[in-house]
């Protein structure tokens, strides 16, 4: 069969079926339960609870506000923040330069309630800095406190993004802008650092939805007037009233739809400076001053994240009502009281998460894996319709996500398989983020390779893609495992029981006032994460090939 | 029965680009030029050949098996692209056995072969090492290696020394036909390089807009163009002259006053080594190269003078063969 005219006729079907992979699984996992949820319980009658004078319209109205000023002010503050280190990152070569880039990543891999809980043991009362600092107590509570939160959690992000863009900029635009008597500065956001600004501003995006969607995070430490337009919905789903729930999910998807589209259609528009050739820029000037304020910048970052993290260890080891620290906390978790309180041991809720974690991790890897596979073979082409659809997931409300998922799928699962619908749901949220960090790592293997491949009848895709792309591949395995283990609403949602996985436990544990415990379990949450980014980067760099 | 037939293939790609009618016929142990401006299809011919792209119309017969609608991996058709595309993170010699270890040939035959064929090639002492640490002369021949390895009926070459400097250029050309010769081996060599076509190939064809020419002996191809776009590619002038279109040869003049003779005014001229190349502008808005060949230090027009020649071997545009439309 042939591509004739550009209708791609059975030669090809194969490919288009993987380039549809994450659309299918999309429509099946989010847009159906979602779709059926909406169908018979829609109705325009609560547009008058976001524009009317009722005390409901004014809760709402404020739970919408607190979600745009959230969003707003930690995507802005992401971007700021994130943005330097990840110029620094993508300009610069240096000894350590690898290790230095994965602490400055690690707080994006971690769960946004272990960011919450460093962040109180950290700048709360009691803490080294508010003994140091006094105004850092300021940090540690109501709008500030988020902010915090959310930067500490999103700037990685927009570092990683930014950090990828400038590595890949081209070395002789540069060269040739500075024989045009180019400035510095100039050859900065015209040349190789627009890719970098572009890349992180869609860092900035995803802050935006990931902070306007914030859920329990806001509510511990912002306290219960910061509710988002989330934590509303969960409140209309909590007190039965659907059709309220499902409404203000639309309400929602739709204000976040519209800087998901501009992004998306300003960035597939851009035409990238992207090296096409192998040439590398010169040393690094280890004494220019860009580069000290780089390094400088850099380790306060690190300090920070290192600060705030060990608070969240010696926290959970504090004895209460002492001074002394022990394993009080730990002991707790593993007696059989907690099992009773909370209706899962601290062994079965480990598990529950490793479990969760890989079985998302490698799902949404592989369907990434096939998609772009797909795509390489179709021409490697935008699909624009089809990757913006990957995106839907970001916009529908996890909370409404989680139960449509529940009701569409749950009645007719049994009940030793809601992991399966954990599974789907963590996967959905997961897909957009993964899909695009493998997308860029296959971008820069030439097609010439895998037809190489494929003339000396190899197997393009396990011999030459993957292993070229073997970073990517990590880094996806990566952010699919801290997707996974960070994904709370829906998760919160759908576990209950035996199927309870670590962030529950931990929201649970704070929720019946245990801190001490949950800091416990928060600190076991952070050593996972750890190991498992260890563990994955370990295992990028030791991929060669299969065969 | 030619070892490799192709007949009135025809392939439409989107953006309204299309191969059309292509017929080619090689015997084995032939090596073909396909010579031609960027865009003119050459790469999609090779394509379709083997089997990246699937013809719409057409048949490939090579060995006297219809190839036409086979697969990529069963028609062991070997290729040499333009960037050559070595595996990055496979040594040299796993590149080189890449394919053999797809075909399960054993490994220690595998070795032998990669062996053999380095030897031939010069790269044995190169077999650990990474593309990136060898030249761009090495890395051609370890391309050439690796395409050659699972013993190919037929091997496609596109444009493969476009990256490399002229001496290498020569030197990495003579090695290929040279070693081509050696083994037998049926190539198709593509290249937008006249000079480089001509050398390599007992056949050559000069492809325009999707269409090529008839297949000839680089000779007879050189002496006698078959179109005005040939001659202009073949780097000939073309001009008009009593409603009649010619084509001469830039070293087929010489400077005379005598009738019949043109005159035009140098634009700029410029010494090469064996020729002075001379851009002269006519009275007609067009210009013409003239090449006055040796060394002539201080005789040749320089820029703005006015120069008076006569042509010594004309061709007709016209009429030749049985030329295509492009």
């Amino acid at each position: 069969m042939a591509e004739r005219n550009g209708i791609i006729t059975g030669g090809k079907l194969p490919a288009w079926v993987f380039v549809s992979m994450p659309t299918i699984f999309i429509l099946l996992v989010a847009v159906y339960p979602f779709l059926v949820l909406v169908h018979g319980n829609f109705s325009l009658s609560f547009f008058s609870e976001i524009t009317g004078n009722s005390p409901t319209a004014q809760l709402v109205r404020r739970g919408i506000w607190n979600s745009i000023t959230q969003g707003v002010l930690s995507a802005l503050a992401s971007f700021v923040v994130g943005l330097p280190l990840g110029i620094f990152l993508g300009r610069y070569e240096f000894r350590l330069k690898r290790a230095l880039n994965s602490l400055i990543l690690v707080p994006f891999f971690l769960p946004s309630l272990i960011v919450v809980f460093a962040v109180l043991s950290g700048f709360g009362n009691g803490s080294a800095a508010s003994s140091i600092l006094p105004f850092s107590g300021y940090l540690s509570g109501g709008l500030p406190g988020i902010l915090v939160v959310n930067t500490f959690f999103n700037a990685p992000l927009v570092a990683f993004f930014t950090k990828t863009a400038v590595e890949r900029a081209d070395v002789s635009l540069e060269e040739a802008a500075s024989t045009l008597n180019s400035s510095t500065f100039r050859s900065f956001y015209s040349l190789w650092g627009r890719d970098g600004i572009i890349s992180g501003l869609g860092g900035a995006i995803l802050a935006f939805i990931y902070s306007f969607t914030g859920f329990a995070a806001p509510l511990i430490i912002g306290g219960i007037g910061s509710y988002t337009l989330d934590a509303w919905i969960y409140f209309e789903y909590r007190t039965y009233n659907l059709p309220a729930a499902i409404f203000f999910s639309i309400t929602e998807a739709l204000i976040l739809l519209i800087p998901a589209a501009i992004y998306l259609l300003y960035s597939s528009r851009m035409v990238r400076t992207t090296s096409t050739g192998n040439r590398e820029r010169n040393g690094t000037p280890y004494r220019s001053l860009f580069f000290l304020a780089g390094i400088a910048y850099a380790i306060l970052w690190v300090a920070t994240e290192v600060y705030l993290l060990s608070s969240l260890i010696i926290n959970s080891l504090e004895v209460r009502g002492s001074s002394v620290l022990g394993l009080d906390n730990y002991r707790y978790l593993v007696s059989r009281e907690i099992s009773s309180s909370i209706g899962i041991s601290i062994q079965g809720a480990v598990m529950n998460t490793l479990f969760y974690g890989t079985v998302t991790a490698t799902m949404v890897t592989a369907i990434g894996i096939v998609w772009v596979i797909g795509k390489r073979r179709l021409g490697g082409g935008k699909f624009l319709a089809s990757e913006s659809f990957q995106y839907v997931p970001l916009v529908i409300s996890a909370v409404i996500m989680g139960f449509a998922i529940l009701v569409v799928f749950g009645i007719s699962a049994p009940g030793n398989l809601i992991w399966v619908l954990i599974v789907a749901a963590q996967a959905s949220v997961a897909i957009p983020v993964v899909l695009r960090i493998i997308d860029n790592g296959f971008a820069t293997i030439p097609v010439s390779q895998s037809e190489a491949s494929m003339i000396l009848k190899g197997i393009p895709s396990l011999e030459v893609e993957l292993p070229l792309a073997k970073s990517a591949f990590a880094t996806s395995l990566m952010f699919g495992f801290a997707i996974s283990i960070g994904e709370f609403s829906s998760t919160n949602l759908l576990a209950s029981g035996s199927f309870i996985p670590l962030t529950v436990m931990l929201y649970s544990l704070q929720g019946i006032r245990l801190f001490g415990p949950a800091y416990a379990v928060g600190t076991i949450l952070l050593i996972i994460s750890i190991l498992a980014f260890v563990i994955i980067q370990k295992l990028g760099e030791r991929f060669v090939a299969f065969r | 029965m030619p070892f490799v037939e192709i007949s009135a293939l025809g392939k439409s790609y989107p953006g309204g680009f299309s191969l059309r009618d292509i017929d080619i016929a090689l015997e084995r142990g032939q090596i073909l030029t396909l010579m031609g401006p960027s865009g003119s299809g050459k790469t999609s011919l090779l394509r379709n050949i083997c089997g990246l792209d699937t013809p719409d119309s057409g048949s490939i017969m090579v060995g006297g098996t219809d190839m036409t609608h086979l697969p990529v991996r069963r028609r062991n058709i070997g290729m040499i692209f333009q960037d050559l595309a070595l595996f990055p993170h496979m040594t040299v010699y796993d590149n080189i056995a890449y394919g053999l270890r797809s075909m399960r040939v054993p490994e220690r035959e595998a070795r032998e072969r990669v062996r053999d064929l380095s030897e031939m090639l010069g790269i044995l002492d190169l077999l650990n090492r990474y593309p990136s640490r060898i030249s761009g002369g090495q890395r051609q021949r370890v391309a050439v290696a690796r395409s050659v390895a699972p013993s190919p009926p037929l091997l496609l070459l596109d444009e493969p020394m476009s990256s490399l400097d002229s001496q290498l250029r020569e030197n990495v050309r003579s090695e290929i036909k040279s070693f081509a010769k050696k083994i037998g081996l049926t190539m198709i060599y593509v290249t937008h390089d006249r000079r480089e076509g001509f050398y390599m190939g007992d056949k050559a064809g000069l492809m325009f807009n999707g269409v090529l020419s008839t297949l000839r002996s680089p000779e007879d191809i050189f002496s006698a163009p078959e179109d005005e776009k040939s001659a202009r590619f073949l780097g000939y002038n073309v001009m008009e002259d009593g409603g009649e279109r010619f084509a001469f040869y830039p070293t087929d003049f010489e400077f005379s006053d005598a009738e019949p003779h043109l005159e035009g005014t140098v634009m700029s001229s410029g010494f090469e080594g064996d020729i002075y190349r001379m851009h002269v502008s006519m009275p007609d808005g067009n210009s013409v190269q003239l090449w006055l060949p040796g060394n002539r230090a201080g005789s040749v027009p320089g820029q703005g003078s006015r120069v008076s020649f006569s042509i010594t071997r004309k061709e007709r545009i016209s009429g030749f063969h049985n030329s295509k439309e492009y």
